[in-house]
């Protein structure tokens, strides 16, 4: 017989990092049950979900700062469950940047290396090579008080680079950022992690666009559990459930019941429409969800799949326009071109949809 | 907008220079008359005194306070919060209190001397530090030492623990992060809270006078005794003025210290 978990070992053995069989639990309470994650040598993985879905708690774990009540932890393909923080050797980004406020930019970069008593010299070169890749180099003397909120999380990365981690953590890095400072940060992120290809990167986050930007891969957690895994466009494109498909990006969900269907093609009712879905259809006469991203849904359509309802509502939005149409009883997003000629609000207005673009949902999840 | 807020500043302004500023300067007034005292080896030994108690209960004081804000913030355990209480309330408490719990714990009939006596004989060792300099220092540090603490404790529950915790991440073990980390955070909670100390101590009157210690006179005391036993009011008077000068110097000090030490934090 095979032991799965041994199997499971091995393969984090050789990851950047992984969790195998981690749960963290308060009492009784269990809000970590991770049984297997790994992100590979110099991956982006995302760890995304609603506030308290426990992606906090993982890095926490991982970075040593939240006991697992169970379960091994890997980094750099070494087991460093029994290993205290400071022997880790990760290096991590958090919210709140926390930069030290008595000590100079330089200082702060160079914090990891005095405490490893590198020779002054060798630490200086490596200060100002680290401040030089975030594009501060010019503030090395300041005081972090001195800083916007963007230098200063720059600094922070700085600083968490300066050691040299095989790992690095991101715990909502650009959360305290307002959003154009934040895009260009995402920008600076994976510029950074291109001249650094050999650090694995775990990037929690609740912003979905920052995930779907940067991460190879998306973890998404719900209380404490991974509902979904895989990369950006797979879980967009096919989301495994209800969840993921509400969470990564906006989803439309119409109740569909089977009516057959076969090689590869599912025929659907929705509310005395018939619908046509790529997909391997499932035993006849399940209800089922139908999962439709607004870009996905055009109005006056020319295909099989065609939704006839209502234009309720016109909102444009420079790059396009967001229309809201009531159709099988639920009111449906959908955009157009923002040069689309459109009906007045209130009246009839088809909807459609390729077979390829829509994605099969288990009705209960 | 100005007019109104100098009026309302009139009524409280009068009651003060009423009730205080007046009586003050019949003080000073009357210390002209007084000045030879200042002089006499009476008044240097007390000034000494004065000075020495206060510096050295401030400096315990802020030690003691920094340790145990130290452990109360930081090493989590269940009774850190009611002892941070326990230490609040002994602000609460009269000194008196506190110095006549000395004098049964380590005075000439207190429990370690009546143990002491009972080991080895009237005629072994005895500890009779209570009625010396010595005991007026610790009971200041026992009085005072709170008013350091809790200003330090709220500094260092200010921190960032995130701040910490990447310090740990980094590799910093305690001490570095006690150093570089910590205590910079807490420094003018620490000069806040001794400057507060120093100036409680110069001043204290009651610890003094209920320890009764032989030969340890305070200029407060001996302002006392000047004015209520002598009815010396011109000494009384120059001795005060002094006691003031003292206290408002330090306060100086205080405030151009903070404002090297950390720009940012004074208004």
């Amino acid at each position: 017989m095979d032991d799965p978990q041994a199997a499971g070992a091995a393969t984090l053995a050789a990851c950047g990092a992984g969790l195998s069989g981690v749960t963290v639990a308060y009492g009784s309470t269990v809000t970590l049950d991770i049984p297997h994650l790994a992100a590979a040598r110099g991956e982006i993985l995302a760890l995304i979900g609603p506030s308290g879905s426990g992606k906090t708690t993982a890095l926490r774990a991982v970075a040593g700062f939240v006991r697992p009540s169970s379960g091994r932890i890997f980094a750099a393909g070494r087991d460093i469950t029994d290993l205290p923080p400071r022997a880790r050797g990760i290096g991590m980004v958090v919210q709140s940047y926390a930069l030290f406020p008595h000590l100079s930019v330089a200082e702060n970069v160079g914090f990891g290396l005095a405490v490893r008593r590198m020779p002054g010299p060798e630490r200086a070169r490596r200060v100002a090579e680290c401040l030089a890749m975030v594009g501060m180099a010019d503030y090395a003397a300041r005081m972090p008080r001195a800083l916007s909120g963007g230098q200063a999380q720059r600094v922070a990365i700085a600083r968490a680079l300066a050691i040299r981690p095989p790992l690095l953590l991101l715990d909502e890095p650009l959360s305290a950022l307002d959003a154009q400072i934040r895009a260009q940060m995402v920008d600076e992120i994976a510029r950074l992690h291109a001249a650094l290809p050999e650090t694995t990167i775990l990037y929690v986050t609740h912003d979905q666009t920052e995930a779907m930007t940067l991460a190879h891969r998306i973890a998404i957690l719900r209380a404490g559990r991974i509902v979904g895994l895989g990369a950006p466009r797979a879980l967009y494109r096919h989301p495994p459930n209800r969840f993921v498909a509400e969470f990564l990006g906006r989803a439309n969900l119409l109740a569909v019941t089977v009516r057959g269907g076969a090689g590869g093609r599912a025929i659907l009712d929705c509310a005395g429409t018939r619908l046509d879905v790529a997909t391997p259809p499932p035993a006849e006469d399940t209800p089922m969800l139908l999962c439709l991203r607004p870009h996905h849904l055009t109005p006056d359509p020319t295909g099989a799949n065609r939704l006839a309802g209502i234009l309720r509502e016109v909102r444009w939005l420079g790059a396009q326009q967001v229309l809201r149409v009531e159709c099988c009883g639920t009111l449906l997003t959908a955009s157009a071109p923002a040069a689309a000629a459109l009906p007045p609000e209130g009246s009839r207005l088809a909807l459609g949809f390729a077979p390829e673009d829509a994605t099969l949902l288990a009705g209960d999840a | 907008m100005r007019k109104p807020a100098t009026a309302l500043l009139a009524v409280p302004g009068l009651a003060l220079a009423g009730t205080l500023g007046y009586p003050l300067l019949l003080v000073l007034g009357t210390a002209r008359h007084g000045m030879a005292v200042l002089g006499s080896a009476a008044f240097l030994a007390a000034l000494e005194h004065t000075v020495g108690i206060a510096l050295a209960a401030t400096a315990g004081s802020m030690a003691l306070a920094l340790v145990f804000a130290l452990v109360l913030a930081f090493a989590p355990f269940r009774a850190s919060r009611t002892l941070g209480r326990f230490a609040d309330t002994m602000i609460a408490l009269p000194s008196f209190l506190t110095v006549l719990a000395l004098t049964f714990a380590y005075g000439s009939a207190g429990v370690v001397n009546g143990a002491l006596a009972a080991w080895f004989g009237h005629g072994g060792p005895r500890l009779d530090f209570l009625y010396s300099a010595w005991g007026v220092i610790l009971a200041e540090i026992t009085i005072y030492m709170p008013f350091v603490m809790r200003p330090l404790l709220a500094a260092f529950e200010a921190i960032d623990r995130a701040q910490i915790e990447i310090a740990t991440g980094l590799g910093g073990g305690a001490w570095v992060i006690l150093r570089r980390v910590v205590l910079p955070a807490a420094v003018p909670a620490l000069l806040a809270g001794g400057s507060l100390c120093l100036l409680l101590t110069l001043n204290e009157f009651g610890v003094v006078l209920f320890i009764g210690a032989k030969g340890v006179i305070t200029l407060p005391l001996l302002v006392y005794d000047k004015a209520i036993q002598e009815f010396d009011y011109p000494a009384a008077c120059a001795m005060a003025a002094v006691n003031i000068a003292l206290a408002l110097a330090l306060f100086a000090a205080y405030r151009a210290l903070l404002t090297r030490l950390m720009p940012d934090a004074v208004h």
